[in-house]
């Protein structure tokens, strides 16, 4: 052991004279401070020409005694105008006094105008864009008729009728007509359809209808969001606004989900929702996210303002381009670490000393290993000081959580930064493995650095292919697949920032496997690489 | 006497190609031995082997009482040396290069350092980086290096390549008061064979990877008889062969243009050279004929200093 340590502190010694490593350290330092900076000096054209808000408080009491007005006012307008016979938004006659503007009938009109055009100009068999065009229309026209359904569920059981019965039944055979026709791509029975169905259809006539069916029907969040745009004379700021929606609808998108007890989820390649029932598991981490979520609101605890939203932004940035720094520093130490000595002849006074190869090999792999640890320490440490130079620590909320009996803890946010920062780092010492292990291998720097450099930057883009094969397993067995411990480790990270907020659960999307999966197989990676490193290392000949 | 290294059929092929073919020999505390063949006769190969830096096919290599492919780090700990070119960390200091290879050897200390760095004449500029030293310098840290941890056995793989006439002076005495002072056992490899003459007590000759021959040294210069050859230089060679025929006929070994070579032990060199100044010849000068190794080379291996 006493032999492993002398070999290791050799190795830090050697790498702490290497170049390129205060090369990188002075570049972490200058992107740390210098992006942040650039940040703060941008901040007046990015945050535009809206106001600051004072103090967080108002952030917080104003919209909801805005949304408290504008719910009381959608209730009483509703008991008004429809009284017992309310059935549908899209029967309701246009309301004289409801606030509409003629920009809004403009872009709606226009918005029919296109879609007339589109029915009645372009050939949909022969472009391959235009059918895609009219499917996504066709799922967006579905969309509205499932919303009307789901809408008659806002009358109580009691006042259910016939009409009501009748009306469901219609929007259930339209939708399944729907379907077919979507999915046999057949156009000429869509026009068919859309001829007999006319009066269903948003048109001019009854577009004020239709805007206000958005505002009473889509929920609390988005009522604040459509009352600002018509009342901004509340004193409070449209981004606060957008913020505290985002907080808000995501609630109700939480709510929703287990009031109905069906998984909501976007596919993001065909631009649509499905539901699926909602398992157990699911419910729970729904109900988590929930409770932290709201823990978050009643506490004042999202980063609301736009100043400190361009704070966040900084750090997000500033830590990506460390990483990517800290990234390219251990390829190479890690990718020359062999190979180097090999072509410079210093591993012969290794191979003499009286120590078994292996021992030499452990204190490499060792000194890479403290080499990704460190970096990604020094990274993180400085980036997280840009920040508070610039930004101060207005930013810094705490990171909420809740445990395995469904306690909320907090964590402190600079602990939490740090420790998310390190986990994001898995990929830096695989990379790094990477690269030792083809520098022992091949015994050629180049080849390594450039192998394992391009891997690291390749990952997004096979990323994006990958969406390509999302139903297909195979792809849980690529490593790119099984890097992220973020998510099982910090569930609750997008709520960090409220703009990240909003339905997560994406059927198109990359899904990870699980937590336990990846863990094996990046052990298993792990030692995998690291037997090719040691078996060739050991078996050298040195010339 | 125990042998500081044995070497027990040590065996190795590249390819096809027998690099090391089962070569046998013993190397003795207190003596300088020399690896002595052409280029590409395999001694290098061994030399890797014995250092660990290339496998054996078979055969092993016992180093004062350890076998290596046994207990190797303790055969390690008692060697020391230089293959071919001393390699170190260009970008650290001499003395830093010393102090990490000190650090993985046990019992080496602080004042250890310097002495080896004063042995090797090297204390002044051993905080310079490597980068700016001269291959000599180089050549005089590695040895330093080698020294370091006090190895019983110390092998150089063609020491005095880059070194200038008065470095291989001072290295040749380096190594003699290791190895017959300090009781060393000292192995040198060369394909020079008037260095090895003035450098080893005694010399293996390795052609085609196979050892031929292991002898002392005064045995290899010694010609047919025994006895050393003894060059006479004269204005009038034909007249020195007929004086000197009359009682050393058989000695006669090569008659040149301006000398003659006569074999003969050292107090009758006496006797032969009265002979000749009262017989009237001249002497211009008389010397010990030094290719007489390579004599003896070429008569043990069977021709030329060829690569095969």
């Amino acid at each position: 052991m006493s032999k492993i340590f002398a070999l290791y502190t050799n190795e830090m010694i050697k790498i702490s004279k290497k170049i390129s490593v205060l090369v990188i350290a002075i570049l972490v330092v200058i992107t740390a401070f210098g992006f942040s900076g650039v940040m703060k000096l941008l901040e007046p054209l990015l945050l535009g020409t809206s106001d600051i808000m004072s103090t967080s408080e108002d952030n917080y009491e104003i919209p909801r005694q805005y949304l408290a007005d504008a719910e009381a006012y959608f209730d009483e307008y509703l008991k008004e105008t429809n009284g017992e016979e309310y059935v549908s938004g899209f029967r309701l006659e246009a309301a004289d006094d409801l606030l509409i503007d003629d920009e809004t009938i403009a872009a709606l009109q226009s918005d029919v105008d296109t879609k007339e055009f589109m029915l009645n100009e372009v050939d949909w068999n022969v472009v391959d864009v235009n059918r895609i065009t009219f499917v996504t229309y066709i799922e967006s026209i579905l969309q509205t008729f499932y919303f009307d359904y789901w809408n008659q569920y806002m009358v109580p059981i009691e006042d259910r009728d016939e009409a009501w019965t009748a009306r469901q039944n219609e929007l259930l055979g339209m939708i399944d007509e729907l379907k077919v026709i979507s999915n046999e791509l057949d156009f000429k029975a869509y026009i068919a359809f859309y001829k007999a169905n006319e009066n269903q259809f948003v048109t001019d006539a009854n577009a004020d209808v239709y805007f206000f069916d958005s505002i009473t029907n889509y929920g609390g969040a988005s009522r604040l969001d459509t009352w600002y745009d018509y009342d901004p004379t509340g004193g409070i700021e449209k981004d606060v606004v957008g913020e505290l929606t985002n907080a808000f609808s995501t609630i109700e998108i939480y709510q929703t989900q287990l009031d109905n007890n069906v998984l909501l989820s976007s596919n993001l390649l065909e631009m649509t929702t499905t539901t699926t029932p909602l398992s157990e598991e699911k419910r729970e981490e729904i109900e988590n996210k929930l409770s932290v979520l709201q823990y978050r609101i009643d506490n004042h605890l999202l980063v609301l303002d736009s100043e400190s939203g361009i704070a966040s932004m900084s750090t997000a940035l500033t830590q990506s381009f460390v990483k990517t720094l800290i990234t390219v520093l251990v390829i190479i130490i890690a990718g020359s670490t062999i190979s180097s000595e090999m072509a410079t002849g210093s591993i012969k006074s290794l191979i003499i000393a009286p120590v078994k190869r292996w021992k030499i090999f452990t204190a490499k792999l060792l000194s890479i290993i403290t080499v990704v640890l460190v970096s990604s320490i020094f990274a993180v440490v400085f980036s997280m000081l840009g920040t508070i130079v610039f930004f101060g620590t207005k930013t810094l909320v705490p990171y909420v959580y809740v445990n395995g009996s469904g306690v909320i803890h907090t964590m402190p946010h600079l602990l939490y930064q740090f420790l998310y920062f390190i986990v994001s780092c898995v990929d830096v010492l695989f990379y790094a493995l990477m690269a030792f292990a083809f520098s022992s291998v091949f015994n050629n720097t180049a080849l390594a650095v450039a192998i394992s450099m391009g891997a690291s930057y390749m990952t997004s883009t096979v990323n994006q292919l990958l969406m390509l094969f999302t139903h297909q397993r195979w792809i849980d067995f690529l490593p790119i697949s099984n890097m992220d411990f973020i998510t099982p480790l910090f569930p609750y990270y997008t709520m960090m920032n409220s703009s990240s907020l909003g339905l997560e659960e994406a059927t198109g999307m990359l899904t990870t496997p699980s937590p336990i999966f990846s863990l094996c197989y990046c052990i298993v990676l792990f030692f995998c690489l690291i037997y090719i490193a040691k078996d060739q290392f050991c078996r050298k000949d040195i010339q | 006497m125990e042998p500081a290294m044995k070497v027990i059929h040590a065996t190795k092929s590249f390819g096809k190609k027998k690099a090391v073919n089962d070569v046998s020999f013993e190397i003795y505390p207190g003596e300088v031995f020399g690896f002595l063949g052409p280029n590409g006769a395999g001694k290098t190969t061994m030399i890797k082997m014995i250092m660990s830096f290339i496998s054996m096919d078979s055969g092993t290599v016992i180093i004062n009482g350890f076998d290596k492919k046994k207990h190797y780090e303790k055969a390690m700990a008692d060697i020391g040396g230089i293959v071919e070119n001393p390699e170190m960390y260009i970008t650290l200091s001499g003395r830093l290069n010393l102090e990490m290879y000190a650090r993985i050897h046990d019992g080496v200390t602080k004042e250890r350092i310097d002495e080896v760095l004063d042995l090797v004449g090297m204390k002044a500029r051993a905080n310079e980086k490597v980068k700016r030293y001269s291959l000599g310098m180089k050549q005089r840290i590695g040895l330093a290096q080698a020294l370091l941890h006090n190895p019983k056995v110390l092998i150089l793989d063609e020491p005095t390549n880059g070194l200038d006439p008065a470095g291989i002076h001072e290295l040749r005495d380096i190594l003699k008061k290791l190895a017959h002072e300090e009781g060393v056992a000292v192995m040198v490899s060369s394909h020079m064979l008037t260095e090895m003459q003035l450098m080893c007590d005694r010399v293996g000759i390795i052609t085609n990877g196979t050892l031929r021959d292991v002898r002392l040294i005064d045995e290899l210069t010694a010609g047919v008889n025994g006895a050393p050859i003894h060059q006479i230089k004269t204005s009038n060679p034909a007249k020195a062969k007929e004086i000197l025929s009359a009682h050393y006929a058989d000695k006669i070994r090569e008659v040149g243009e301006k000398s003659i070579d006569i074999e003969v032990s050292p107090e009758e060199i006496n006797n032969c050279i009265r002979e000749l100044i009262e017989g009237g010849a001249d002497i211009l000068g008389v010397q010990l004929k030094e290719s007489t190794l390579e004599d003896a080379f070429l008569q043990i291996t069977g021709g030329g200093l060829n690569i095969e």
